[in-house]
């Protein structure tokens, strides 16, 4: 398993696609977090918005963590099937199954490392434009923990972009669903389920992983939101982290099941 | 599986929707020997080659020093396999994908320098691999194969796209490759190729095997050998040498292929009856002969096989 893990770090590092997207998150990241600093600071009374809510928000809407690693992981293993490389893969781990875990892990990694650096960059960068915060008014646990649940988040991410390389074993098509699906499909089906109201309104909320997700970030240490949605709209942060990450594991076991049995090479 | 062989293949099938693309494949390689495997294309080669190293899954077994491709502990240093194109990523430098390999096969950067200098792209290490001729595709696959030091290679037409004094090399590397202990499985097109480089060989058609043999019994079996002779008398030769067990194969003016007579035979016959001959040669058949002879014949299952296989290895020994 260690000389699957080792192939697959350096075929991933090796990839120009991974650090220009990994380069493009960083990039994003920054260019949001000024502008969520300045939304916050817009929206909100600074005597009223609380540091943790603040921090939360300028890491969950300023981050371009977890699209980059999506797309950083479908390109990773897209690419294996695009240029055929899957067959080299296999000719150095012929089990299947090490190769998928390779897959997952070395992506999972990658996700964490950049969400730690851009929820970094986030709340420094937030705390420069948003007069009157400043990162040393966080204690150490709640900057961590927002910290920490970003680095879920994006794994989440990365599991998602990584599942459907495997699934639809084209790059392209993996790209399409990652993009459109938790940006555009779901905040559409959410939107018609709110409009519709009652049982379809909840029912929405337990089943789209992404903004069951999206809730998980929405930590605000003191129970007072101002610049997230009212707790009573949408799920606590804990239930939508159990319905995201639930949601996104049987993708993986599906995905994982999918390419384990497969007949074919690339 | 004997100790004698690097490769057993039994019983391989593969089916695609309700055709069989290959059915029933059966055939060793013998240690410290170089086997050609051949057939027309689409005959299921590069199937084998596939089923062989577990790429898709099949009914039957093949064994690689009596274990199966999947189940070997780091396969590629055990076993060096070259698929009928490089499948590599066109942006990686040629030592960038050597790079990743030895990382994933752990062998140590030293190793990379070294099989580079054996296929001779030291020169464009650090050149992309889309920029790289198709010859050069060719021998990087070479050196991927052997990076992990194996001693068993597959290689799925290894000769092509090289040139002239790639293929000299080639065969060269493979003589070495085997004085050495080594073993080769090799699918070729190439048949005077592969009478020079193989000792035995593997024919298949139509996704079965049609004859496992060694080259010199399949050549002897299924190729002509005959002798020509110019003479002023070809009649009277003809009539003659008929009358002793001779048979006119063709006749051209006045040059005349004969079988059933050594070269020899007929030079005695001919001075005793006083025929003037000005040229006399034995043509011994060729692998390229005896193969579209083999050919000719539609064949559904296996129609020749010698059991002189298993003995190559120890021919060469005592050559």
């Amino acid at each position: 398993m260690t000389r699957a893990l080792s192939y697959e770090w350096h075929r991933v590092r090796s990839m120009r696609a991974t650090w220009v997207t990994v380069w493009c998150a960083i990039l994003g990241t920054a260019i949001f977090a000024l502008a969520a600093g300045a939304i916050a600071g817009a929206m909100g009374d600074g005597d009223l918005v609380s540091s943790s809510e603040l921090a939360s928000f300028a890491v969950a809407r300023a981050s371009m963590a977890p699209l980059g690693v999506g797309l950083m992981s479908v390109v990773s293993v897209g690419g294996e099937y695009r240029h055929g490389t899957l067959l080299t893969t296999l000719l150095v781990t012929p089990r299947r199954s090490r190769v998928a875990a390779a897959y997952f892990a070395v992506n999972a990694v990658v996700a964490a490392v950049v969400a730690i650096v851009c929820a970094g960059l986030a709340l420094t960068l937030s705390a420069m434009v948003f007069k009157g915060f400043s990162l040393g008014m966080l204690p150490l646990p709640s900057i961590l923990g927002i910290i920490g649940v970003h680095v879920v988040y994006s794994v989440g991410w990365s599991v998602f972009g990584t599942s459907l390389a495997l699934l639809l074993r084209s790059p392209s098509r993996a790209l399409l669903v990652v993009i459109a699906w938790p940006l555009l499909v779901e905040p559409i089906v959410r939107s018609a389920a709110t409009l519709t109201g009652g049982v379809v309104s909840d029912v929405a909320k337990f089943i789209l992983p992404f903004s069951a997700g999206g809730t998980m970030q929405e930590i605000s240490f003191t129970g007072a939101r101002f610049l997230f949605a009212p707790a009573d709209t949408s799920l606590s942060p804990a239930l939508g982290g159990l319905i995201f990450t639930t949601e996104l594991a049987i993708l993986m076991g599906i995905a994982w099941i999918r390419f384990v049995r497969t007949s074919r090479a690339g | 599986m004997g100790e004698s062989q690097a490769i057993a293949v039994d019983g391989l099938s593969k089916r695609f929707s309700s055709t069989f693309s290959v059915r029933d494949v059966g055939f060793c390689v013998a240690r410290g020997s170089v086997t050609g495997f051949l057939g027309p294309n689409g005959a299921g080669k590069s199937s084998v080659i596939r089923l062989i190293l577990g790429l898709e899954r099949c009914s039957g077994r093949a064994l690689l020093d009596g274990t199966s491709y999947v189940d070997l502990s780091n396969p590629a240093r055990r076993v060096g396999v070259m698929l009928d194109r490089l499948p590599a990523h066109p942006r990686h430098s040629v030592v960038g994908h050597l790079r990743m390999i030895a990382a994933g096969i752990g062998v140590q950067n030293g190793r990379i320098d070294e099989v580079l200098g054996i296929v001779g792209l030291s020169d464009v290490a650090s050149r992309k691999i889309r920029a790289l001729s198709l010859g050069m595709a060719q021998r990087l696959a070479i050196a991927t194969s052997i990076l992990g030091d194996p001693k068993i290679l597959i290689l799925d037409e290894p000769a092509n796209g090289l040139d002239p004094s790639g293929l000299i090399w080639f065969k060269s590397f493979l003589r070495g490759y085997v004085k050495e202990g080594g073993s080769v499985l090799a699918s070729s097109h190439n048949l005077a190729d592969v009478s020079v480089i193989a000792d035995d060989l593997v024919v298949m058609s139509k996704g079965r095997v049609t004859a496992a043999a060694s080259v010199v019994d399949f050549v002897e079996k299924f190729s002509h050998s005959y002798v020509q002779v110019r003479t002023d008398e070809p009649d009277r030769l003809a009539l003659l040498l008929q009358s002793r067990g001779g048979r006119v194969v063709t006749r051209h003016r006045n040059r005349v292929h004969f079988d059933g007579l050594s070269a020899y035979e007929v030079a005695k016959l001919a001075l005793e009856w006083g025929i003037l001959i000005y040229e006399l040669q034995d043509f011994a058949g060729s692998l390229e002969d005896a193969y579209f002879a083999f050919a000719e014949v539609p064949r559904d299952d296996v129609t020749f096989r010698s059991l002189t296989l298993s003995v190559t290895a120890k021919r060469r020994a005592v050559a």
